[in-house]
């Protein structure tokens, strides 16, 4: 479980969905790093990704651990050359790989202070028995 | 300098419920200890990730002066679920470093807290900020994992499932393993989902155990044991804890450059290996464990089980253990268990299905391959 202050001192970079790109071998670096993983350098550039990608992969939690629901939808998405890890908060129905999601605020989980918090969620917004503009 | 494996010791892993985590550590040390003619280490380390639900840290001080060693230097390595092979490979460099006698002992308690607890706390070898905060649990972790492996290279949920087939089968027949029970492969595909397409047998337990090894310098080793085990190479390798920054989500990155350097320290290929213990905290861990250790290619592991590959009588045999889905997954304790079990195969005392080898192999994997070991050994 995460804390209010743990939440409060990243809240401005998860939001923001903070990378870095790399100024040598040009990969983005998402989570944010002190260097380059995939070259060594630290000549970082800060970006923003883009909030819109593709389903790499997902599971559907059943037996969660404390502080979530059951089931808790974890995916793993591409955006901008980036994997971020979020939870699917909508849409979950039409989940397949490689379906296409936007990032939107979800209501994710408890912090041990028992109070509930958001996070940057995903919303299928094409994928199994959906094609994009279905939805609002 | 070589350094060899001279004594073991290990506990039954199960819930053991009437045993502390300081009963368990002494249990396998001292039979370690007792192996070598009661004599006494200059140095132990201790392999543990979660003692802390036992409201004990401090387990060197604490193991030193209850195993009746007060005074010697004495501290723990965690590295999750490789904390055990993290241990190792420091007293190896103990032992290479000009100490003549270190005891490594991995133990692990994770029945001392109600089980959402220690589930919630086995999810902190994942990263806090950027995973945990989602809320995945670490099964979920690996469950991407397979999800992706299983529609990459189109393994079939049968071919997964013969891997929990086979450890059962194997650790059936090991009086440690903490599920002594054979499973068809109906039961495994069949059986409740924990986060899909994990399923419960494809999980390993929640265990309770401790193991141990007594190493050596050269010549201390001769003089006390008969049966020295070589340790040829020990290799540790990391990757990011995160999975999102790892380039590929296919494969265990640390677990093949482990893999590969112990290789090339020890002088050998992966062909010249007789019987390996590999980390199987999940089916799709264990096929990417194999593939790791240069065993099978890519993509092809789940394949070869569900052909009847790596069973025993095949070289090499893999998991005559149990692996860590029958055995058990005492999880600080697991990377101690492997190599005291391949040590036992190579003195030809283990109790359990026996593999007639001169070469075996450890693999140890901390997190979701964020922190591996590889132990090269030799009769
Ligand atoms: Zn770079």
């Amino acid at each position: 479980m995460t804390s209010v202050q743990r939440l409060w001192r990243r809240s401005r970079e998860y939001l923001s969905l903070k990378a870095f790109r790399c100024r040598r071998c040009g990969e983005v670096i998402y989570p944010p790093k002190r260097a380059c993983p995939y070259c060594g350098s630290r000549d970082l550039v800060e970006i923003t990704l883009p909030r819109k990608g593709r389903i790499i992969t997902y599971t559907v939690i059943n037996v969660p651990i404390e502080g979530f629901s059951k089931p808790t939808i974890i995916a793993v998405a591409e955006l901008g050359g980036a994997k971020v890890m979020a939870q699917v908060v909508e849409g979950a129905e039409h989940l397949v790989e490689d379906a296409e999601v936007e990032v939107v605020l979800g209501k994710v989980g408890r912090t041990v202070e028992g109070l509930e918090y958001y996070m940057p969620a995903f919303r299928v917004v094409s994928g199994k028995d959906l094609k994009e503009g279905d939805t609002d | 300098m070589r350094v060899a494996v001279v004594g073991v010791g290990m506990t039954r892993v199960g819930r053991l419920v009437g045993k502390s985590i300081r009963d368990l550590a002494a249990e396998a040390g001292l039979k370690a200890v007792e192996e070598v003619g009661w004599e006494p280490p200059e140095a132990i380390v201790v392999g543990n990730m979660l003692s802390s639900l036992s409201e004990q840290e401090n387990l060197g001080a604490l193991l030193a002066d209850y195993l009746g060693y007060r005074g010697v230097p004495a501290f723990k390595v965690e590295a999750a679920c490789g904390s055990g092979g993290a241990a190792i490979a420091v007293g190896y460099s103990l032992v290479r470093a000009g100490l003549r006698r270190v005891l490594v002992i991995g133990v692990e308690k994770l029945t001392e807290a109600p089980t959402p607890v220690t589930t919630r706390r086995l999810a902190w070898a994942s990263d806090a900020d950027y995973e945990l905060v989602h809320g995945p649990s670490f099964a979920g972790l690996n469950a991407l994992l397979m999800r992706h492996y299983m529609s990459k290279y189109g393994v079939s949920r049968e071919e997964m499932g013969s891997w929990a087939v086979l450890m059962h089968e194997n650790g059936y027949r090991n009086p440690y393993a903490h599920i002594r029970k054979r499973v068809d492969l109906q039961t495994v595909i069949n059986s409740p989902v924990i986060a899909d397409p994990i399923r419960l047998f494809d999980a390993c337990p929640i265990s309770d155990g401790a193991a141990a090894v007594y190493l050596a310098a050269e010549g201390e080793a001769r003089r006390l044991s008969d049966t020295p085990v070589w340790v040829e190479a020990v290799a540790n390798a990391t990757d990011a804890v995160d999975i999102l920054s790892r380039k590929y989500l296919d494969r265990l990155e640390a677990a093949i450059r482990s893999a590969r350097e112990a290789y090339k320290l020890a002088g050998i290929k992966p062909k010249d290996v007789d019987v390996a213990e590999v980390h199987d905290a999940y089916s799709i861990t264990g096929v990417l464990g194999v593939e790791a250790m240069g065993f099978a290619e890519i993509g092809r592991a789940a394949k070869l089980v569900h052909e009847g590959r790596f069973a025993p009588g095949d070289k090499p045999t893999i998991n005559p253990s149990g692996g860590l889905k029958s055995r058990g997954h005492p999880v600080g304790a697991t990377g101690v268990y492997q190599v005291a079990e391949v040590v036992m195969q190579l003195r030809g005392d283990f109790p359990g299905v026996r593999v007639d080898a001169e070469v075996g192999a450890a693999q140890n994997v901390g997190g979701v391959g964020s922190n591996v070991t590889t132990t090269i050994l030799r009769r």
